[in-house]
């Protein structure tokens, strides 16, 4: 926060939004090493005309130094006008790469060579004109919580590399990142450990209720696609249901006083990992709340975002 | 060393389009190097294209070194030297070609790139043709197209025409800028830091003559100069181009007076009659010191200067056309012979040619008028009989006598030569003149042409009263005994000798056509020197304002040749969506049977709404939308562009 205070007010990048617009006053642009070489090189080639008081030698450095003069214009308007919106990032775990999916939308005519840049990589695309384009920015992430995308610039030395145009994006994306979990840790608190645990469940066995509706992912059963709701247009959406389990796991915090906080949260991450993987009816307990027993997808969901932003303010 | 491992590498598509770039740059280059030189470039080229298409290794470092060293000393070998216009090109070739066949990363490429731009330009040091011109601005598009290629990650092989689209687009744009630079930008006299070698010199007037050496007259059609007269052109018979004059003989050989007898002034001469005005512009690859003038010039150019017997020499030896006003007088009386010259004018190598100095002492003896001598000795050349050829038989004894009595077959030298010596044997003070004569008239310039084939060599005769005077002795013989071979030459054409003459008419008018187009590109770009822009920014006002008018001419058109480019990219880029169009034009034949599209309505909505109060539209109305939706905003794998234009087209609300 302090470099941005730093920062001269013309550098000041817009305030963070979930579209951003390149504007063309917030458009840099600078020359390259190569544009230097290229000053050097048409430097030498004008003590050459004056040298011969060559006319035609005067003519092609002067043709070259517009060339590059108007190659500023072409950079510059290679970026100008696009549009970034920010898509949804699906959570990872800490020690993966966190995929922050952006679209671009060209406005105008077709851009070459634009680039993407976090301080860790970057991805380059051409937009053809009037297209929608997304992209995909990688950033590894070690902690869990939220990652917020940082500063992306924007930038392309398109068409001769002599120049190079960019502008910031403060895009206000994040992925949620769910801690680490725990290599070769212990196995699932099963029976073994405190009887009370393993608790009934609340429903009779062998039935299966109904519990939410929610947005349709690639992979879901067919069968449980609420038809009706799609002869309705109100598009694709899935039925969830409550586990059918005969009992259940609950997955204590305080179960775990031997070890540091972040290692916790790793084990009783694993702990969801294996519990769901096995299909079993499992619940966490954390010192601020408490997720009552369930199972599926949305629930495995609840129990890793709990972990994941586990401490941080609500 | 950690930068460059980590610096992009070259693409394949980057280094082929650098390679064909920088080959068209080389070409003109290495027909002019020595054989070794040439292949080692192609060689170099013709590897990295094999890298290229079929993977084969980059030379070892030892073979590069060895290649590199090689190549240094064989241009050293070549020139003598490695500074220089001719060995520096040399070098900078070379090291280019090696070069390619070391790059691995992008920023080897671009330094390749950028280099073969100055050899580019290097190249207007050998040639400054309207055609070199045109080539070499060739080779630059194709050179920004590489470079473009070599910026782009995802460059792909069927763009081709895309990347020469976009780097000639570039080019045109960036015209204006250049065109205002070219103007305003301050020239200045070369500045001559002892890097301007004379390239290699081409025929020419070269100040001495050599009878019967060379037994064949140049061919050449290439231009020796061009004249715009400002009134009418001289009488014919009165255009002859005053260059050398050569008054000392050894009896083979005739030279120029040496400079001490040569730096006296020139002796006045009386004017008769009327001036012409004209002027003159020298091609740019010219060395001639001479700087050519109807007979007889009155004045001096500028950076010139003249000789007692009113040859003009240029003082500088500079590069580029140049231009000159002139005056002369076709009608003149010179007297005026210092004892010197009139020693000279009558001096012949003691014993050599012993018949013409036989020839002309008998008529000294016989015609004490010294105009019936110069007429015998005509008259002895008409009734000869002498022939008139551009291919003379080589004459291997004394020349003179060989030529006036036993070939008798000969070009202006021979007589001019013969005549004088004849003079001075009838004790009249003679000079040969060499020049041209003639000229071809270019209708499409109106401007006239004088070509190498019209160099040519007179006699100059001093008569106590007349002064000096002109005579033309190759002019006396009569048409029937000139070689058709000599007229063809001389005509110029080997065109429409059989052919219909419209055939022979259209050639000319399209030789002169171009040759008039190369005139003016001479005269206004590669001619363009800094007296020229003195005079153009002076006949504008712009000198009375000193360096502030330039500075700020520079600036204001810099500023609107910029605002040009900048108009020219954003006109290209407000090209508004095809799709958005038609689909525009679909909401527009609706919006007549009053369902006209909401401002903020959603294509969808609008869709709904109007198939709700239109049902019988129901089906075309949500295809046209769908298309547009699918054309705008998807990714279509085919363009859906024809399907939509024939959806809104057959649409009839």
């Amino acid at each position: 926060l302090k470099r941005e205070k730093l920062r001269p007010w013309w550098y000041r990048p817009a305030p963070r939004a979930r579209e951003q617009r390149v504007v063309r006053r917030r458009i840099y642009i600078l020359p390259t090493r190569n544009g230097l070489l290229m000053v050097l090189v048409l430097g030498a080639m004008l003590l050459g005309a004056m040298n011969y008081g060559n006319s035609l030698v005067y003519g092609l450095t002067f043709l070259l130094t517009s060339v590059s003069v108007v190659s500023i214009i072409h950079t510059h308007r290679n970026l100008a006008d696009l549009v970034v919106r920010t898509g949804q990032s699906r959570p990872v775990f800490a020690g993966e790469v966190a995929l922050f999916p952006l679209a671009v939308e060209n406005p105008g005519a077709d851009r070459v060579a634009i680039s993407f840049e976090l301080e860790n990589g970057r991805t380059t695309a051409d937009l053809p004109e009037h297209s929608l384009h997304w992209i995909e920015l990688r950033r590894p992430v070690e902690q869990r919580g939220w990652c917020e995308l940082p500063r992306v610039t924007i930038t392309s030395s398109f068409p001769l590399g002599l120049f190079r145009a960019w502008s910031f994006l403060e895009l206000d994306q994040r992925c949620l990142v769910y801690p680490r979990p725990e290599q070769n840790g212990p196995p699932l608190p099963t029976g073994g450990g405190d009887e009370e645990h393993w608790e009934r469940g609340r429903t009779g066995a062998g039935r299966e209720d109904f519990s939410a509706l929610r947005d349709y992912r690639a992979g879901d059963s067919l069968r449980h696609v609420h038809w009706k709701a799609l002869a309705r247009e109100q598009g694709l959406l899935t039925k969830e249901y409550e586990g059918s389990g005969r009992g259940h796991l609950l997955f204590e915090w305080d179960t775990l006083s031997g070890l540091p906080p972040e290692a916790r949260l790793s084990r009783l991450c694993r702990w969801v990992l294996l519990a769901e993987a096995s299909g079993l009816r499992y619940g966490l307990a954390l010192p601020g709340g408490r997720l009552a027993p369930g199972r599926g997808e949305s629930h495995r969901q609840r129990c890793l975002e709990a972990l994941a932003l586990f401490g941080a303010a609500p | 060393m950690s930068g460059r491992r980590n610096a992009p590498p070259v693409t394949t598509l980057g280094s082929l389009w650098l390679v064909t770039g920088l080959a068209l740059v080389q070409a003109p280059h290495l027909l002019r190097f020595p054989l070794g030189l040439a292949l080692l470039c192609l060689l170099a080229m013709g590897w990295r294209v094999a890298r290229d298409l079929r993977g084969w290794p980059l030379p070892p470092t030892w073979l590069r070194l060895t290649l590199t060293l090689g190549g240094m000393a064989s241009v050293f070998f070549a020139y003598r030297t490695l500074l220089g216009q001719e060995a520096g090109v040399a070098l900078l070739a070379i090291m280019l070609g090696l070069k390619l066949v070391e790059m691995t990363t992008l920023r080897d490429a671009m330094v390749v790139v950028l280099l073969a731009y100055f050899l580019a330009a290097a190249g207007f040091l050998f040639d400054q043709s309207l055609l070199a011109g045109g080539y070499l601005l060739g080779t630059v598009v194709v050179l920004t197209a590489a470079l473009m290629v070599l910026n782009h990650p995802g460059a792909r092989r069927d763009l081709t025409r895309d990347y020469l689209r976009r780097s000639t687009s570039l080019l045109l744009q960036a015209l204006p800028l250049m065109a205002v630079l070219f103007v305003f930008f301050p020239r200045i006299q070369e500045l001559g830091w002892g890097l301007t070698t004379t390239p290699s010199a081409r025929t020419g007037l070269s100040g001495e003559m050599n009878l019967g050496d060379v037994s064949q007259l140049s061919d050449s059609r290439e231009v020796a100069f061009r004249v715009e007269f400002q009134g009418a052109p001289p009488p014919a018979g009165s255009w002859y181009w005053r260059g050398p004059v050569l008054w000392h003989t050894d009896g083979r050989r005739w030279t120029l007076l040496p400079p001490s007898g040569l730096r006296e002034l020139p002796h006045p001469f009386s004017p008769r009659g009327a001036p012409l005005d004209y002027t003159v512009s020298l091609p740019g690859d010219t060395t001639d010191r001479w700087l050519p003038a109807l007979d007889i010039p009155s004045m001096v150019p500028e950076r010139a200067f003249v000789t007692t017997d009113l040859q003009l020499f240029r003082r500088d030896r500079a590069q580029g056309t140049l231009r000159y006003p002139m005056r002369s007088y076709p009608r003149f009386q010179w007297l005026g012979l210092s004892d010197a010259q009139r020693l000279e004018a009558l001096s012949l190598p003691p014993g050599s040619h012993p018949r013409a100095v036989a020839l002309g002492e008998e008529w000294a003896a016989r015609l004490p008028d010294p105009g019936k001598r110069v007429a015998e000795a005509l008259r002895y050349f008409r009734e000869g009989p002498f022939r008139y050829t551009r291919r003379p038989p080589p004459l291997v004894g004394d020349p003179v006598d060989q030529f006036l009595f036993e070939t008798r077959k000969g070009f202006c030298e021979h007589y001019a030569a013969s005549f004088v010596v004849l003079m001075r044997a009838a004790h009249l003070p003679a000079r040969i003149v060499t020049g041209y004569e003639g000229g071809e008239y270019n209708p499409v310039g109106s401007y006239w042409v004088v070509r190498q084939s019209d160099a040519h060599a007179w006699a100059e005769v001093y008569l106590e009263e007349k002064g000096w005077v002109r005579v033309d002795p190759t002019a006396v013989i009569p048409p029937g005994r000139i070689d058709q071979d000599a007229l063809a030459d001389v005509t110029g054409g080997r065109e429409g000798r059989e052919a219909p003459s419209w055939i022979g008419a259209a050639v000319r008018a399209g030789l002169q056509g171009l040759d008039s187009v190369n005139f003016l590109w001479n005269r206004w770009v590669a001619d363009y020197s800094a007296e020229r822009q003195q005079d153009l920014l002076s006949r504008f006002g712009f000198l009375s304002w000193g360096a502030a008018g330039i500075a700020a001419a520079l600036l204001v058109g810099g500023a609107v040749a910029v605002g040009a480019a900048l108009w020219f990219t954003g006109r290209a880029r407000r090209r508004p969506d095809p799709a958005l169009l038609l689909y525009q034009r679909f909401c527009r034949k609706l919006a007549r049977g009053g369902l006209g599209r909401r401002r903020n309505e959603g294509e969808q909505a609008y869709a709904r709404r109007v198939v709700m109060q239109r049902p019988d539209l129901a089906v075309a109305v949500r295809t046209i939308t769908a298309l547009y939706l699918e054309a705008r905003y998807g990714r279509p794998a085919v363009s859906l562009l024809p399907q939509l234009r024939g959806a809104v087209a057959a649409f009839r609300p």
